[in-house]
C-alpha cells in the first residue's frame, strides 16, 4: 500500500549514496551467524551502522533464542547502540515468546531498524491453535500479547494489549475478532491527516475493536470485510470500515 | 480476482474521524491488476488514492526476469497530493501532478 509514499523528514534523499552489505550463515537446524553493514553518504552527515545477529535452537528447533547487536557512528552526533533479545517457543498447538529490545538515546536508526530510540521495550506473546475439525471450523487461533515501552528512567512510552480470536471454517474462510486496549503517553504534538489535526501530547487510553471476515482463498473471486472502531479518553475516535475483492 | 493470466484486486477503505467537534470522512482506494505474459514477464497497474493524507499515485511497472535471477523493469509513475515537499499547503489529493520514469537493470549471478 501507499507505493511512491515516504513520512516526514526521511532523512534520506535521492542525491545519498547508500550501501547496505548483508552476510549469513546457516549452520542446519535453524542455527545462523550473520552481518549486516549500512552506510550513508551525500546531502548529510556521513552515516555508518553495524550489526551482528544470531539464532541458536533447540529441541527439535522449537524453542529458538535470537537476537542481535547494532551500533550506529554519524559525523558529529557520536556512537550509539541497540540490542535486542528473544526467546521464543512453537509447537503445533502452542506458540509463546518474549522479545527484549534496549535502544540508547545516542542510536542513530536514519535507514531503519527502529522507529524510536532512549527506550526499553518488553514484548510477552502466547497463542493456543488448536486443530478443531467439527461440521464448522477447522482451526482455532486464541492470541494475546502485552507491549511494555518505556523510556530509560522507566516512565512509560506505552502499554499495548492484544486480545485475538480467529477461527478457520471448513471451506477456508476465516473470520477474525480483536481487541486492542492501550495506554498512549504522547510526548510531544503531532499531526495527522495531511497536518489538518493536531495530536497534542499528553496522556491516552485507548480501545480498539476490529472484526473481518475473509472469503475463502485461490478462488476466482476472493473478498474481504473488516469494521475497526476506536476512541480514546482526549475524545478522538474513529471508525473504518474496508472492503476488498 | 483470478483470471488466466490476468489477478487483480481493489481495496476500499471509508474512514470516519472524530476529533473534538470535527468530523472527517475520507476514502481510500487501492487497485492492482497484474499481467502475467509468462511466469518472468508480467505487467502491473497500480492506483491508490487516499483523501486522508491527500496523496495519490499511479503507477504502471513492466518487468522480465531472465538468468540467474537478472531483471530489466520499467516503471511509469505520477503522484499527486501533499508530498513530503508540499506537506500541509492545503493541496487536494488531485493537486501537484508530478511524473517519474525509472528503467532498471539488476544483474545476477551465483558463484556456486
Amino acid at each position: 500500500m501507499n507505493v511512491g509514499m515516504s513520512t516526514p523528514d526521511p532523512r534520506v534523499s535521492l542525491a545519498d549514496n547508500a550501501v547496505v552489505v548483508r552476510m549469513n550463515h546457516a549452520f542446519g537446524h535453524g542455527d545462523r551467524i550473520g552481518n549486516l553493514l549500512m552506510s550513508r553518504a551525500g546531502s548529510g552527515n556521513h552515516y555508518l551502522a553495524t550489526a551482528v545477529d544470531g539464532q541458536y535452537t533447540m529441541f527439535d528447533e522449537r524453542l529458538a533464542l535470537s537476537g542481535f547487536y547494532a551500533r550506529s557512528a554519524t559525523d558529529g552526533a557520536g556512537a550509539g547502540g541497540m540490542a535486542n533479545v528473544n526467546l521464543t517457543w512453537a509447537s503445533q498447538d502452542f506458540q509463546a515468546g518474549v522479545r527484549y529490545v534496549d535502544v540508547a538515546t545516542t542510536f542513530d536508526p536514519q535507514l531503519g531498524y527502529v522507529p524510536e530510540t532512549g527506550i526499553v521495550s518488553t514484548n510477552f506473546f502466547a497463542s493456543y491453535t488448536p486443530f478443531v475439525a467439527n461440521d464448522l471450523v477447522r482451526q482455532l487461533f486464541l492470541d494475546s500479547s502485552v507491549l511494555r515501552s518505556t523510556n530509560r528512567d522507566d516512565t512509560r512510552v506505552y502499554d499495548r494489549y492484544n486480545f485475538g480470536g480467529s477461527a478457520l471454517l471448513m471451506n477456508n474462510a476465516f473470520v477474525s475478532l480483536r481487541l486492542l486496549p492501550a495506554v498512549e503517553e504522547v510526548g510531544a504534538p503531532f499531526k495527522i491527516a495531511a497536518e489538518r489535526i493536531t495530536v497534542p501530547a499528553g496522556h491516552y487510553d485507548m480501545m480498539v475493536g476490529q472484526f473481518s471476515i475473509d472469503t475463502p482463498p485461490r478462488r476466482t473471486l476472493e473478498g474481504h470485510l473488516g469494521y475497526t472502531t476506536g476512541s480514546s479518553s482526549a475524545g478522538i475516535g474513529a471508525r473504518r470500515t474496508r472492503a476488498s475483492a | 480476482m483470478n483470471v488466466g493470466r490476468l489477478a487483480a484486486s481493489v481495496y476500499y477503505e471509508l474512514t470516519n474521524l472524530r476529533y473534538a467537534t470535527r468530523i472527517f470522512v475520507a476514502h481510500r482506494l487501492s487497485s492492482r491488476a497484474t499481467y502475467s505474459y509468462t511466469p518472468l514477464a508480467r505487467t502491473t497497474l497500480i492506483i491508490e488514492a487516499n483523501t486522508l493524507t491527500l496523496r495519490s499515485i499511479a503507477q504502471i511497472v513492466s518487468s522480465y526476469t531472465f538468468g540467474a535471477l537478472s531483471t530489466i523493469s520499467l516503471v511509469l509513475s505520477e503522484s499527486s497530493g501533499q508530498q513530503i515537499l508540499n506537506l500541509g499547503d492545503g493541496a487536494n489529493w488531485y493537486d501537484h501532478a508530478n511524473f517519474t520514469a525509472v528503467l532498471a537493470f539488476a544483474y545476477g549471478f551465483t558463484p556456486f
